[in-house]
């Protein structure tokens, strides 16, 4: 902080879009995973 | 018939929501990015206009996706959303953080609200959604409507705990703390843990009936907090900040802001709609009626 502004934080910027990006690609290759085991399953059982 | 084809069925059945995400698309950020470049393609509408606009056609483009999507086979629809998500948060997120100029206050830490605040839009949408799902399941029954109000409920949490980490992120620079019991963040916090709740009530009832209403009589409930969230910086002295209006935030900023909300609109109806198949297909299991004793191995 220097009168009021804030200098620097660019790690804080980096960890948020880091964080937001590791989640939704988590998610997404879960939800993937997740998907094809179901219909895996589904298909077995027909 | 192979996944990644699209029935005719399916592909006359979306037009009407391609064409509200197109609308919302073009006024939301491609007028914005046009300007950007000098190009003036916003038919002499008030920046205001273009956003409700966009807003309201966005919003339309996902409930009618969303609601009008027949947990089938076909996948090509939410792997297109998807595929359209992860480009607009590419293109967003390069323009929020190399080429959009820093806030004069808050500096470069000012970048985390092109993800912070799409993140905050998309989170109450997917409750809201999870809200009209839970309702159209008590008047109507369908099933359907079990399964995606289980797959926005998940979004919603997700995206609501994407907020809270977010948030605290931004919080330590600018306000000295990780987390402060402010009444827009413990509302939050309140919104994030009933939903997740509900996720968890459904873990624990087995009978799928009984584990739909109670759902959706939770989720009306929890969904009470919503408007307290959205309205909490209005009603009480807070710490976080008043929403923004396109008047108040200025144009440098908005092509990154609206890229990445409509890249996590994208992204979010793309997931719901593929985490409503996981749900449907489990229910399916569910309510088949049992195999004849002779045919139980």
């Amino acid at each position: 902080m220097n009168g009021g502004v804030i200098t620097g934080g660019w790690a804080y910027v980096w960890a948020a879009y880091g964080l937001t990006t590791a989640a939704l690609l988590l998610y997404g290759v879960t939800l993937i995973a997740r998907l094809r085991q179901e219909r895996a399953r589904a298909g077995r059982e027909r | 018939m192979s996944e990644m084809t699209l029935p005719r069925g399916t592909a006359a059945r979306i037009v009407p929501g391609a064409i509200l995400l197109a609308i919302a698309a073009y006024f939301g950020f491609i007028v914005a990015l046009a300007q950007h470049y000098g190009a003036a393609v916003s038919f002499g509408l008030p920046s205001g206009a273009q956003a409700a606009i966009a807003a309201l056609a966005g919003v339309a483009g996902a409930v009618y996706f969303l609601s009008t999507d027949d947990l089938g086979m076909s996948m090509r629809p939410a792997q297109l959303l998807v595929a359209l998500g992860v480009i607009c948060l590419f293109v967003g997120s390069y323009y929020g953080l190399f080429v959009a100029p820093p806030e004069t206050y808050m500096g470069q830490v000012q970048r985390i609200m092109y993800v912070h605040v799409p993140t905050a839009w998309n989170a109450l949408l997917a409750m809201t959604f999870a809200f009209l799902c839970a309702v159209i399941f008590l008047f109507r029954s369908g099933w359907n409507w079990d399964a995606r109000l289980e797959a926005s409920i998940e979004l919603g949490v997700l995206l609501a705990f994407l907020l809270c980490c977010q948030g605290a992120i931004w919080a330590k620079p600018t306000w000295g703390v990780w987390w402060d019991w402010d009444p827009r963040l413990t509302t939050t916090a309140v919104l994030l843990f009933a939903f997740l709740g509900i996720l968890a009530l459904r873990r624990f009832v087995e009978d799928p009936l009984k584990r739909a209403v109670w759902s959706s009589v939770a989720t009306i409930i929890a969904y009470v907090d919503v408007p307290i969230v959205y309205f909490s910086v209005k009603w009480w002295n807070s710490l976080h900040q008043q929403q923004s209006t396109p008047g108040t935030v200025s144009a440098q900023f908005y092509v990154p802001l609206r890229m990445n909300a409509f890249g996590v609109l994208f992204l979010m109806t793309g997931f719901i709609m593929l985490r409503a198949r996981i749900a449907a297909l489990r229910l399916e299991q569910e309510l088949a009626p049992p195999l004849p004793a002779e045919e139980v191995v």
